[in-house]
């Protein structure tokens, strides 16, 4: 028995290894699978009370309502979120969309070192500082970008960084929906 | 004609490699030690072959060469010819020549170091570095060949070198990591030598402290120069984002640094042989994810390398193949290898135990969370996410801390049981140490921090005991001991280091115009001027400030070969702070964003990276290291008859 269980460890290696070159192999060759949709569209985005990042002024939930706007979740600690930064910076500038910016789970000072160092397309930003607003949003982590149109109404979630593709397929259509209305 | 002569050195060192493994394998297997000789004639040929041909890459580079793909590639010819050698190990192919040639070295000092080694084991071990350079060898010709010309069309400038690399401090950081990476190279070949002949003794493990202790000393000071050097480069102040790259060069250290206090205890007591021999297959294995992580693509971070799925592919077969093949001999051999010892108590060896569970559940965090995002993507239609220091931050620093409880007990400890009156004393002074870390941060902080507490406290007590038994052994003192306790001594500096900076670092982000300025922690930084200025290969807009009567010039720089933007951060350093102003856009009315950082003790986190760095080669000189240098009669017969 004990003989057997000294084995069993010995091998125990090999199985971990397995996995970890299952993982690697599985980011190598990205898989194409459809995304979980998220619970919250086609609802109401979630109730909030937070502040502005550089003007500390209330920003509530209300705020958000009156017309079609991105709200991307992003942090100075993210690295995907500088890959992703250039697209929002030209999505803001070609297409004239209203982005907002969800600080998470971020340090203000940094979070401002970070927008003067690569520059700052948001009309503002909510601080996320705990992370609570991210938990009623389903954040998985950043970056992730919410769709929420002129009702307040979530229209579209994107996990990870947002590309020009993702925004032309998914988000155009729900934009110039929301003009022709 | 240089290229190609730097190809054709490149192709005869993959033959001497494919020798290597071949005559090195049968000598060990069959006891033939003229073979084994042979064997390390060839390390020699092959270190040879592969100088000349990185020599004949720098020459192509400081030549300006752009008939050279990767040289038009990554220079130009305005930079300056300093970071044209930087250049050289700027993107993936001169680089991995570099890694290569690195491992030729590391085999050379195989080859002439263990003359004295038992030939079964000599041959074993060289045979097993053959075999990882003849695959790294492969792969380089195969897939990222750095001498491939860009025929007929030569273009009469090249592209210049990514602009954030253009910094001496990556003169030395990238060959420091490359030299710990690769170093660790031996200790898995010697691992797997073990596994062939079946025998882990305290003389194996005498022979590879050595070996890794030194790649562990490259390692230190390689992550400590690319925390630094992302410190003032990267223009904010941050020293460590847990990015991938710097993970994939945390984990071999992590691992590694288990790996050291493990072959301690199998060394003085043979406990752990087969836990010893797995950590060493497994440092350079992360080595190996790592070189994976960096090249193949599957990760975002600022240092990636272009990206290439072939590559990334070979580097996976390549992974397979070594790390898979290693364990797969682990599984069928080492239950020949046994230990048996018995310890009562808090003893070393428990102590031992504890440092090797932590560690090993300290890298896995670090590998979940670096590769979390890979399995997301997976599963997530191929989306990139990032897992920042908000998850790293709150797994890894309460593991650390716990470290550092456990650490500060070592050196009251004995082997097989510690009497429980030295144990109670070394408590003690843990009291001792809470009411001087107390004391000291009500008279200096104006807040109290748990946090700093507990690693100042945990620091102190760690640097009184060990100073307390370096002074009881002071007739008897031996560099081992030596080094291992001044490298706990470096440990605490940099985790005091850490939490100091983390918790009671300044900032303030202003808008200012010349002539105005700003107040942070009494300290009024006076912006007087902005000139324009011409680098080499930029022009920037310097700031001129004035602070206690230092002048500060920060810069923004706007490169003519790129079209990139860099800030330059102005640092005035200190022992107990550092002022760090950086410069950001010009805002209207001729004002600029700056930003102004006091940072306390933020050098203490690289000195006591350098403290690990000295102490660790101080423990590799101990005498009984040197001694191997008369090979033992007996320990040949015994292996003969093994």
């Amino acid at each position: 028995m004990a003989m057997n269980t000294r084995r069993a460890l010995l091998l125990l290696p090999i199985p971990v290894f397995v996995v970890l070159i299952g993982v690697l192999l599985a980011g190598f060759f990205l898989g194409r699978h459809d995304i979980h949709p998220s619970a919250l569209i086609g609802k109401e985005f979630p109730a909030f009370e937070s502040m502005k990042l550089r003007s500390g002024a209330v920003v509530t939930n209300d705020d958000l309502k009156g017309e079609l706007r991105l709200v991307n979740i992003w942090g100075s600690w993210c690295v995907a979120c500088v890959d992703e930064h250039d697209v929002l910076t030209e999505i803001v500038r070609t297409k004239g969309v209203s982005l907002i910016g969800v600080n998470y789970k971020d340090e203000r000072t940094d979070a401002l070192a970070w927008l003067t160092r690569y520059g700052d397309p948001y009309e503002y930003h909510l601080v996320d500082p705990e992370g609570d607003l991210g938990v009623n949003l389903g954040v998985y982590g950043a970056p992730e970008t919410f769709v929420v149109d002129a009702t307040g109404i979530v229209r579209f979630k994107h996990i990870g960084a947002l590309t020009h593709e993702i925004f032309t397929e998914q988000i155009e259509p729900l934009l110039s929906a929301s003009s022709n209305d | 004609m240089i290229p190609e002569l730097g190809h054709f050195a490149a192709v005869f060192a993959l033959a001497c490699s494919v020798a290597i493994v071949g005559i090195g394998f049968i000598g060990a297997q069959q006891l033939r030690t003229n073979w084994v000789e042979a064997t390390c004639s060839l390390a020699k040929v092959q270190f040879v072959a592969l100088f000349a041909s990185f020599a004949l890459l720098v020459i192509c580079f400081l030549q300006d060469d752009f008939s050279v793909l990767y040289v038009a590639n990554n220079s130009n010819t305005a930079l300056p010819w300093h970071y044209k050698l930087v250049a050289v190990l700027g993107d993936h192919e001169g680089s991995f020549l570099f890694w290569i040639l690195v491992t030729a070295i590391w085999t050379l000092v195989v080859a002439l170091r263990g003359k004295r080694l038992p030939i079964e084991l000599h041959g074993y071990v060289l045979a097993t570095l053959g075999a990882l350079n003849l695959m790294f060898l492969l792969f380089l010709l195969g897939t990222s060949n750095p001498f491939l010309r860009l025929v007929p069309n030569v273009p009469a400038e090249g592209a210049d070198l990514n602009v954030i690399l253009q910094d001496v401090g990556l003169l030395v950081h990238p060959p420091f990591l490359y030299v710990g990476y690769v170093g660790f190279a031996v200790a898995f070949a010697f691992a797997v030598a073990a596994l062939m002949t079946g025998k882990v003794d305290s003389a194996w493990a005498r022979w590879t402290r050595p070996y890794t202790n030194i790649a562990w000393v490259f390692l230190t000071v390689g992550i400590a120069l690319g925390s630094w050097w992302a410190y003032y480069e990267l223009g904010w102040g941050g020293w460590w984002m847990w990015d991938p790259v710097e993970n994939a060069s945390f984990m071999p250290w992590i691992v590694g640094t288990a790996l050291i206090h493990s072959l301690a205890a199998t060394e003085k007591r043979g406990a752990f042989k087969n836990w010893t021999v797995l950590l060493a297959l497994m440092t350079f294995s992360l080595s190996l994810v790592g070189a994976f992580l960096v090249r193949s693509g599957v990760l975002t971070s600022v240092h990636a390398f272009a990206v290439d799925p072939q590559r990334g592919f070979v580097l996976l077969a390549i992974l397979c193949v070594t790390t898979g093949g290693a364990l797969v001999l682990y599984a069928l051999r080492a239950s020949t290898i046994r230990s048996r010892v018995q310890y009562w108590g808090i003893s070393r060896e428990l102590l031992l135990l504890i440092n090797n569970a932590l560690l090993v559940l300290a890298v896995s965090t670090v590998l979940i969370g670096t590769l979390y995002p890979l399995g997301y993507e997976w599963f997530m239609d191929g989306e990139k996410m990032s897992v920042g220091p908000p998850y790293f931050n709150s797994v890894f620093i309460p593991i650390m801390l716990v470290l550092a409880f456990f650490l500060a007990i070592a050196p009251v400890s004995r082997w097989k049981n510690t009497p429980m009156k030295l144990v109670k004393h070394s408590l003690l002074l843990l009291a001792g140490s809470v009411v001087v870390a107390l004391g000291t941060s009500l008279v200096l902080a104006d807040t109290l921090s748990v946090s700093v507490l507990c690693a100042s406290a945990l620091g102190i007590w760690i640097v009184v005991s060990h100073v307390q038994s370096i002074y009881r052994q002071r007739n008897s003192l031996t560099f081992g001991y030596l080094g291992m306790s001044v490298a706990h001594m470096g440990f605490a500096v940099t985790i005091i280091g850490v939490a100091v900076t983390s918790v009671y670092s300044d900032s303030r982000d202003v808008r200012l115009a010349t002539g105005d300025s700003i107040e942070l922690n009494e300290r009024t930084y006076e912006f007087v001027s902005v000139e324009r200025v011409r680098g080499p290969n930029y022009v920037s807009d310097q700031g001129r400030f004035l602070v206690d009567g230092i002048e500060l010039k920060p810069e923004r720089r706007q490169y003519l070969t790129r079209p990139t933007i860099t800030t330059e951060a102005a640092i005035s350093p200190g022992f107990t702070r550092d002022l760090f102003l950086s410069m950001g856009e010009p805002l209207d009315n001729g004002t600029w964003g700056v930003r102004v950082q006091e940072k306390p003790l933020v050098r203490w986190i690289w000195l006591g990276a350098l403290i690990m760095g000295i102490a660790g080669i101080t423990a590799a000189m101990d005498k009984r290291y040197r001694r191997l240098a008369a090979r033992d009669p007996r320990t040949l017969g015994v292996v003969a008859s093994s």
